[in-house]
C-alpha cells in the first residue's frame, strides 16, 4: 500500500475497504438495544421458566428477541465491518446492506409482536419480511466473500456460516408453512423441523461464525505471533461433520448418530480451545483482557453444554430438557462470545468515527480506545453471566423454582449492565446526529 | 532539507489506538528518507496484517510527517517484509506493554 500527501491538509480518515460508519453501527445499535430488552423480558419471564413451560408464545418470542433482535443484528453489523479487514475485500453492495437494515427492523419487530400473541397472519407476513432480509444479507456476504484471495480455514468458517444461515432460514419457512396449515404433511415432521432449525442456526451459523472470527480477533487483540495454525482445518471439518451427523440423527432417530455428532462437536470445541490456548501463549500483550477471557470461557461453556447434550440422551427431561440445553448454549456460548467481542468492536468503531482524524492534530497524548471504555468493567458482566447460567441451568434441571428465578435475574442483570456500558460508549445523542448527518 | 528529528517527534504523536503506544516506539517505522528536496519517503509496517486500524494509522503518519519542518511531500509505504516483531519495540513500549 502506498499513500502520499502533497500538502499538510487533514482530510477525513478513509478506511478504504470499510463500509460507511452508519451501516455497521445501526445493526449494532439495534443489537445492543435488543440485548437490554431481552434481559428485562428474560427476568420477567423467569417465573414461566421456573414452571418448565416450553414453547409458549412468550418464550418463543423471547428466544427470537435474543437470536434475531440481539445476536443476529449485532453480528450482521460486526460482520459487515470485520469482513473488510479480515478478508481485505469491500462489501459487495453497501446500498443493499444499508436499506436491508430497515427491512430487517420491520421484520424483527413485527415477528416479535406476532410471536408474543401467536398471530398466524403476522407470523406469515413479518416472517416473510425477515426471511427476505436475511436472504439479502447472506447474498451480500456470499458475493463479497467469494472475491477474497484469503482462502483459509477462517474463510471456510465464515462462508459456511452464511450457507448454514440460508438453510436455517429456509427450514424456518417450512416451519411457518407447517404451523399455518399450508402444507399439512409437514405437520408430521414439525419436531424434526424445529430441531433442524435450531442446529443449523446455533450449531451452524452462530458457532461457525464465532470459531471463524475468533481465529482473526484473538491474535489481533492479544498481539499474538508465531502460533500454530495446522489444527484449524481439522476444526472446520469436524464442525461440519458434527452439524450434519446431528441433523441426520434428528431425521432417522438413530441414537448412535446423536452420540457421534455431539462427540464430533465436543472435539471441535476442544481443538479450538487448544488453538486459543496456543494463541494466548504466543501473545505479545502481557495482560489478557477480560473480554478475551470471556470468549475463552464461552468455548469452555460450549464444551460443557455439549456434555449436557450427551447426558440429555439418557436423561428424560422432555421438551423442557432440550430447552434448557439450547438456552445454555445460546447464552453461555453465543451470547457470551458476542458480548466479549462487542467490548472490543464497538469502542473501535466509535473511536474511528469520532477521534481518529483528530489524533495527529492534538497536543499531548491523544484519545485512545481505552479512554472510551475501561474493559475491566466487563468483569462483573462475565462473572454474573457465567454464575447466572450455571445456577439457572442446574436449578432448572432439578426443577428448583427459586434457583431458576434467581439464575434468570442474575443473567438479566449482567446483560442489562452490558447494554448500558455499550450505550455509554455509543453516546446516543451524538450517534443520532452522526446517523442523520451521513444518511 | 527535512529535519528528521522533527519528523520523528511528529510521528511520536501518532498512536496505535488499541495498544496505546506511538508508532515510533512500537517499531512500526522502518525507514525515513529524503529522496528529493522536501520529499519524504516513509516505510512502515503494522503489528498484524489486516489490522483494522491500518488505514487510519498510515494516514495519520502521513499527515503528522507532513507537519514537520522542510517537508513538502510525503510518501508512506506499508510493507510486510520484514514482519513486525516485539524485538522492534523501544524499551518504553516494552514497559508499557508489560514486558519489563
Amino acid at each position: 500500500m502506498q499513500t502520499s500527501a502533497g500538502a499538510p491538509v487533514m482530510g477525513g480518515i478513509s478506511t478504504s475497504q470499510s463500509p460507511p460508519f452508519a451501516v455497521p453501527i445501526r445493526y449494532m445499535l439495534l443489537g445492543v438495544i435488543c440485548f437490554g430488552l431481552f434481559a428485562v423480558d428474560f427476568a420477567f419471564q423467569s417465573l414461566t421458566f421456573s414452571r418448565g413451560v416450553p414453547g409458549t408464545p412468550s418464550v418463543v418470542a423471547l428466544t427470537h428477541a435474543l437470536t434475531l433482535g440481539a445476536l443476529l443484528s449485532f453480528v450482521m453489523g460486526a460482520v459487515y465491518q470485520l469482513t473488510t479487514v479480515a478478508f481485505l475485500i469491500p462489501i459487495a453492495s453497501v446500498t443493499v446492506a444499508r436499506w436491508n437494515f430497515w427491512i430487517y427492523l420491520i421484520g424483527v419487530v413485527g415477528l416479535f409482536t406476532s410471536m408474543s400473541r401467536w398471530w398466524p397472519l403476522g407470523l406469515l407476513v413479518f416472517g416473510f419480511v425477515t426471511v427476505i432480509s436475511l436472504y439479502l444479507y447472506c447474498a451480500v456476504m456470499l458475493t463479497s466473500l467469494v472475491k477474497t484471495k484469503a482462502r483459509g480455514p477462517m474463510f471456510g468458517f465464515v462462508l459456511s456460516a452464511h450457507v448454514y444461515l440460508i438453510l436455517a432460514v429456509s427450514v424456518a419457512v417450512l416451519l411457518v408453512l407447517a404451523d399455518s396449515g399450508f402444507v399439512p404433511t409437514l405437520n408430521l415432521a414439525i419436531g424434526q423441523l424445529i430441531a433442524t432449525h435450531i442446529v443449523l442456526a446455533a450449531g451452524g451459523f452462530f458457532t461457525f461464525l464465532i470459531l471463524g472470527f475468533s481465529l482473526k480477533l484473538l491474535p489481533m487483540f492479544t498481539l499474538a505471533h508465531g502460533f500454530s495454525t495446522w489444527r484449524q482445518k481439522w476444526t472446520l471439518r469436524l464442525a461440519h461433520v458434527s452439524v450434519w451427523v446431528i441433523i441426520a440423527a434428528i431425521w432417522v432417530a438413530i441414537p448412535i448418530l446423536f452420540w457421534l455428532g455431539v462427540i464430533c462437536g465436543l472435539l471441535t470445541l476442544i481443538i479450538h480451545l487448544w488453538d486459543m490456548e496456543d494463541i494466548i501463549k504466543n501473545r505479545m500483550r502481557k495482560k489478557v483482557e477480560w473480554p478475551i477471557w470471556g470468549g475463552v470461557s464461552a468455548v469452555v461453556m460450549g464444551s460443557f453444554g455439549l456434555c449436557l447434550f450427551l447426558l440429555r440422551l439418557f436423561w428424560r427431561g422432555g421438551e423442557a430438557g432440550w430447552q434448557i440445553i439450547v438456552m445454555f448454549y445460546m447464552l453461555g456460548v453465543v451470547t457470551m462470545t458476542v458480548i466479549g467481542f462487542a467490548y472490543k468492536i464497538v469502542p473501535f468503531l466509535i473511536w474511528t468515527k469520532r477521534h481518529s482524524r483528530a489524533q495527529a492534530t492534538r497536543q499531548g497524548k491523544p484519545i485512545l480506545i481505552s479512554d472510551l471504555i475501561d474493559v475491566r468493567r466487563s468483569r462483573p458482566v462475565f462473572i454474573e453471566l457465567i454464575a447466572g447460567i450455571i445456577a439457572g441451568t442446574t436449578a432448572a434441571s432439578v426443577s428448583w423454582a427459586p434457583g431458576v428465578i434467581g439464575g434468570c435475574m442474575v443473567i438479566g442483570l449482567s446483560i442489562v449492565m452490558f447494554s448500558v456500558q455499550m450505550l455509554r460508549v455509543l453516546k446516543l445523542p451524538t450517534l443520532r446526529k452522526e446517523l442523520f448527518r451521513h444518511d | 532539507m527535512i529535519d528528521m528529528d522533527d519528523v520523528r517527534a511528529k510521528l511520536q504523536q501518532v498512536y496505535d489506538p488499541e495498544i496505546g503506544v506511538n508508532v515510533v516506539d512500537l517499531g512500526l517505522i522502518y525507514k525515513m528518507e529524503e529522496r528529493e528536496e522536501g520529499s519524504l519517503y516513509i516505510e512502515m509496517t503494522m503489528t498484524t496484517p489486516g489490522c483494522p486500524a491500518h488505514d487510519m494509522i498510515s494516514e495519520n503518519v502521513e499527515w503528522a510527517a507532513a507537519q514537520a519542518s522542510g517537508v513538502a511531500m510525503v510518501y508512506v509505504d506499508v510493507v510486510w517484509d520484514p514482519p513486525w516483531s516485539p524485538e522492534m519495540m523501544s524499551i518504553d513500549a516494552r514497559r508499557e506493554l508489560g514486558f519489563i
